[in-house]
């Protein structure tokens, strides 16, 4: 998952990518200003926005306002000082999905932002499930039937991705932009390497295999017994 | 730089507690203006009053212009009524039969009196002066000669007499050649005619007085009526509150020309108040971002540190970082103070026992202050004071204004370039302080706004040297409290330029 943090505050900034980070293994990018954040937020495709609302340049309810006007869907969750309900509602109204008011809590914030990037995929519960193999979002655990499957972090993101569009074909240019933060086109080579990393801890034991190629498109999860 | 007069304009932006002042001051002289006018009165009760007052004057006017007038004609016939009767007075004169015909008076001849209670008089007299025939009661009359009419009284009872001099006695057999004269004096009594004069001006006074209540009821319901748009705007402007701003003058109070002004000065008001509340409003809000913010960035770091353990430079780098933030607080939360403690003086007129202070001492001291930021900048500070000037401050307070100045103009300068404080007497009343600097300029449009507290121009950029958008505010604020003025003049193409001027002798009562 690939997340965009628009705040000046740079301090502040830094601590919430690095949250976004380490507690979920996110991509993050930060935009110091309104104009670089709308400029980021339309040039790439992002799983969230953090958007601050006081910003330089141009503030992040116009922000909000043009970015949904131009028709983009991303979640987008408000960092807020001003939490009076006039407000909120107003942050609402122009296409917040939801909101959290400064000083907030990390773990809250990191909950909310999780939560939208679910929402934003289709999915409602935190564990993710294809057949028999299950995917929990707030532990980062992954199991397979009953067995515990140890991943690099870079393969659980890669796995995580895919498994919040299961039976979606998804290509490698997908992943590559949704897995790492704007220098991402030097990574190009080394999906394959996480997918076949993949494909042996996952899928190499059982009859029924879960992680396919599908040759010029992409990759794909679903159940699918292995032809013999 | 311009020094000598500077222009004395109004800065653009007042700020919120300076619009309040002047909000209070306004309703303060409406109330001294209440006291000295005195009892509360009627508005509707004076217009009335002033109807019934031309009223009055109407009727007396009219009254008096047609006694009078009713007086000269009923006079004139009254004159021509005397001359009548006093011709058929002498037609009671006839002749004797004798050879020497004499005059002799036929009593049963005479006229009817034209009075009953106040008998007529009549005298008559030969042309030789003897007495022929008078009225019981007409004592001699002394009438000036050539005079035909006279005024006097019997018993208090005025009259009016006409004088026939020397009138010829006619013989009605026409045997007499010459005719003798006689003189006739006749008089009547005018208090019939007084009568008649008194009941006309009785009739039109009473007329008159008739109508002014007719008119004066109606011109209390006209009234009561005229003054109801005025009852509805009261009730609109009465309805308007912190909560609800919304004030629409009735249609008619609207149409009102009278009302005009009020209805225009209560909007004008009204706009004012608002525009001081959403500047008050702003502030807390700015405060309240910041202070957030501060307190998030803090919060932040720790929750992060937290979340795993980590190797001991990690701790030690957030630590660090977590000092460098709550430094900041804390001088933010000191800027905030000292404004609000600036604008508490300015507003309540805090009475401080002030010294005299040399300007160019405070600048030095506020250039020392300030000497590590400007060679970390490698700007070179110049103070230009050709000659010493006092005032009437604390020296601390200038020290804050110059301060605040040169931190400003170090942010926005060049390394490299020059900033120069310059400090000028002008005329005998104030001192003026310039601080110019050699930076971009400010854009015309953001002039007006560089002292409102918070105000960045560009945000980013004074984020990055530290400023919070307080310092031009804290300066204003000061200068104000003292009763002095502060500017920003855009120099073409050389920078800046902040000029504030002082009172020598500031109104004790203001700081």
């Amino acid at each position: 998952m690939r997340v965009l943090v628009v705040e000046d505050e740079k301090r502040l900034a830094e601590n919430v990518a690095r949250a976004l980070r380490e507690s979920a293994g996110y991509a993050v990018d930060i935009a110091g200003d309104g104009e670089e954040g709308l400029y980021l937020a339309e040039s790439s495709a992002y799983d969230l926005m953090v958007l601050d609302l006081m910003l330089p340049k141009l503030d992040g309810q116009s922000l909000l306002a043009q970015y949904r006007k131009k028709g983009h869907a991303t979640p987008v969750l408000v960092l807020t000082a001003r939490d009076e309900k006039e407000n909120v509602v107003r942050l609402l109204n122009e296409g917040a999905d939801d909101y959290v008011s400064k000083p907030f809590d990390l773990g809250e914030f990191l909950a909310r932002a999780k939560a939208l990037v679910r929402r934003g995929k289709g999915q409602r519960s935190p564990v993710l499930s294809v057949a028999d193999l299950e995917l929990n979002t707030i532990e980062r655990t992954v199991r397979r039937g009953q067995k515990e499957i140890a991943l690099v972090p870079m393969e659980y993101r890669v796995l995580e991705y895919l498994a919040h569009r299961p039976r979606a074909v998804i290509s490698k240019s997908e992943l590559l932009e949704h897995l790492y933060d704007y220098n991402w086109e030097k990574f190009s080579n080394v999906i394959e390497v996480y997918i076949s990393g993949l494909r042996r801890k996952i899928d190499s034991n059982y009859p029924v295999k879960l992680l396919h190629t599908v040759r010029g498109h992409g990759y794909v999860l679903r159940p699918e017994r292995e032809r013999t | 730089m311009a020094s000598g007069s500077w222009p004395q304009t109004e800065p653009a932006v007042t700020s919120a507690a300076a619009n309040e002042r002047e909000a209070r001051r306004w309703f303060a002289t409406l109330r001294r203006e209440a006291k000295r006018v005195g009892r509360p009165f009627s508005l509707a009760g004076r217009i009335i009053a002033s109807v019934i007052i031309c009223q009055l004057v109407l009727t007396a006017a009219l009254t008096t212009v047609a006694v009078l007038y009713a007086r000269r004609e009923l006079r004139r016939g009254f004159d021509a009524a005397l001359n009548g009767w006093a011709a058929n007075t002498l037609a009671a004169v006839r002749y004797s039969d004798a050879n020497v015909p004499d005059l002799l008076f036929d009593p049963a001849l005479i006229p009817a009196s034209s009075n009953a209670r106040h008998p007529d008089l009549f005298e008559i007299r030969k042309s030789s002066g003897e007495l022929l025939a008078r009225s019981g009661a007409l004592a001699p009359l002394e009438l000036d000669r050539g005079s035909t009419f006279a005024n006097f009284a019997v018993n208090s009872v005025p009259y009016r007499a006409v004088v026939l001099r020397q009138v010829p006695v006619l013989d009605r057999e026409e045997n007499i050649s010459v005719p003798q004269r006689v003189t006739v004096i006749y008089a009547a009594s005018l208090v019939g005619m007084h009568e008649q004069l008194a009941e006309l001006g009785f009739s039109v006074a009473g007329v008159s007085l008739l109508l002014l209540f007719v008119v004066s009821a109606v011109a209390a319901w006209g009234v009561r009526r005229g003054l109801e748009p005025l009852r509805e705007l009261a009730g609109q402007a009465g309805a308007i509150s912190v909560l609800n701003w919304e004030f629409r003058p009735p249609a008619q109070a609207s149409m009102a020309k009278e009302l005009a002004p009020l209805t225009g000065a209560i909007e004008t008001v009204l706009e004012r108040l608002r525009e001081s509340f959403r500047q008050q409003r702003d502030f807390t809000s700015d405060a309240a971002h910041e202070l957030k913010t501060s307190v998030a960035i803090v919060k932040s770091t720790l929750q992060t540190l937290l979340q795993r353990p980590r190797p001991e430079h990690e701790y030690r780098a957030g630590l660090e970082s977590m000092l460098e933030d709550c430094g900041r607080l804390e001088d933010l939360l000191g800027r905030l103070l000292r404004l609000a403690r600036i604008e508490q003086w300015a507003e309540n007129g805090m009475k401080r026992k002030l010294g005299t202070t040399e300007v160019t001492s405070t600048c030095e001291a506020a250039i020392s202050r300030i000497q590590a930021l400007a060679q970390a900048r490698n700007i070179e500070i110049e103070l230009i004071a050709p000659q010493e000037v006092h005032l009437q401050a604390d020296p601390e307070d200038l020290e804050v204004i110059w301060v605040n100045l040169l931190e400003n103009a170090l942010q926005y300068s060049p390394a490299g370039s020059r900033v120069a404080i310059q400090v000028v007497r002008n005329g005998g009343s104030t001192a003026c302080v310039s601080v110019e600097d050699s930076g971009p300029g400010i854009p015309e449009e953001q002039l007006p706004h560089v002292f409102q507290r918070f105000y960045r121009g560009d945000p980013s950029r004074s984020r990055s040297t530290g400023g919070f958008g307080l310092g031009l505010a804290i300066c204003k604020a000061m200068v104000t409290a003292y009763g002095g003025q502060i500017q920003a003049v855009n120099r073409d193409g050389q920078g800046t330029e902040m000029r504030v001027q002082l009172p020598i002798q500031p109104e004790l009562s203001s700081i």
